[in-house]
């Protein structure tokens, strides 16, 4: 297999290393697996590129980050391409589907969010990275970044409620002779 | 707040790094160095084509040079090192031999010479514009033999003498040639010029011109002389 350029020493093994935490974060960000591996090749390529310098500034995770992030934001200042702020058809009707549908309910949901709102949800839910941190990847303040997670919340929150109620008035109802 | 996050866990998965997945990101890189090179490439060629194109323009075109002056012979021995451009040397020179007085030149055979009178050559060279008007004239005088009246330099003075005769001396200085003099002829109209060079060997040299030579090029053509 041919190594990679001349002067990527010990880039492939940070790859490996930091590749599956990468690829989690791109797919809460993108919600698709193959959008997910898109963003992380080019956030690698980018990275590879800069290689000598990255490793030289001594966080080549935060640089990794930043710029899948950077390049998350930039993809979604272009017209959606999935544009899906609610769930066309509640999945009610077959109980036993429950599980996957929540998830599909949350993905739905998730996708509606602004960008900014999303990434700052995945940033605290994966690394649970402090306001600061997160406000410094996204270049905003730490109050921003509040300001996101709370309204992220409460919009998963209060979409979240009436799909699941509505999920379980299709269940068996146990209580019921 | 920790709980409402955990719901993203029903979103989240595990993604190994495959070869496949590394081996994307490798080929990446080197389309987008090699794309890189050839843009850099590119741009390089292009700034040095613009640069050869531009440069030639920017430059001061080459004054063309000074035409070869033909090898003009000396006149009495003294070589004529500059011309005004526009100028040309008439067909030959006026020579002739006269008699010095104190500060005037007679032709001889005009009148009986004064008892021991000196004697001098003067030699003039003219140079005309292609309309034939004169606009320069460099005029050598050399003593003769010194006469019983006047030793070689008081002829030398009083050759020098004639040609300022009736100037005024506004300025001297030094030109190779020896001590130079410029004298100032106002005229109601027109103000010409004279320069008066006396040689340290006692030749008189003068260098004078219409008033529409301005006098940075007689300067120029006195320093000339040698």
């Amino acid at each position: 297999m041919p190594l990679f350029p001349s002067g990527s020493s010990g880039f492939e093994a940070f790859l490996r290393e930091s590749g599956p935490a990468l690829l989690r974060l791109g797919h809460l960000l993108t919600l698709d697996r193959a959008a997910a591996e898109d963003l992380a090749q080019e956030t690698y390529i980018r990275l590879g590129l800069a290689w000598s310098r990255v490793r030289r500034d001594g966080n080549p995770v935060g640089y990794a980050r930043r710029t899948m992030l950077n390049l998350f934001l930039n993809s979604r200042r272009r017209p959606p391409p999935t544009p899906v702020p609610v769930v066309p058809e509640p999945a009610r009707d077959d109980p036993a589907l429950a599980a996957v549908d929540s998830a599909a309910v949350i993905g739905q949901i998730l996708a509606g969010l602004p960008p900014q709102q999303r990434a700052a949800l995945a940033l605290r839910y994966l690394d649970d990275l402090p306001d600061a941190e997160i406000g410094a990847l996204l270049g905003c303040s730490p109050a921003t970044v509040r300001s996101h997670l709370s309204r992220g919340l409460s919009t998963l929150r209060s979409r979240r409620s009436p799909l699941e109620t509505t999920q379980m008035e299709g269940e068996p109802d146990a209580r019921r002779p | 707040m920790p709980d409402d996050l955990d719901v993203l866990s029903t979103v989240d998965a595990e993604f190994p790094v495959t070869d496949e997945f590394v081996s994307r990101v490798r080929r990446g890189m080197r389309r987008r160095r090699a794309a890189r090179a050839a843009y850099a490439a590119g741009a390089a060629a292009t700034v040095i084509a613009v640069l050869a194109l531009v440069i030639p323009q920017l430059r001061e075109p080459a004054p063309p040079a000074p035409p070869a002056a033909p090898a003009a012979p000396l006149l009495d021995g003294f070589r004529i090192g500059y011309i005004p451009a526009g100028l040309h040397a008439s067909d030959r020179d006026d020579s002739s031999t006269r008699y010095v007085g104190e500060n005037f030149l007679r032709e001889l055979g005009s009148m009986a010479p004064y008892l021991g009178e000196p004697t001098a050559t003067v030699s003039t060279r003219y140079y005309l514009r292609d309309d034939g008007g004169k606009w320069l004239w460099i005029t050598v005088l050399r003593p003769l033999e010194p006469s019983n009246r006047a030793d070689r330099a008081t002829t030398t003075r009083w050759l020098a003498g004639s040609q300022t005769a009736g100037a005024e001396i506004t300025e001297s200085f030094t030109v190779p040639a020896g001590a130079a003099v410029l004298t100032t002829m106002a005229g109601t109209e027109v103000t010409t010029h004279d320069i008066v060079i006396t040689t340290p060997d006692g030749v008189v040299l003068t260098v004078g011109a219409n008033g529409g030579l301005p006098i940075e090029e007689l300067r120029a053509v006195a320093n000339g002389l040698s």
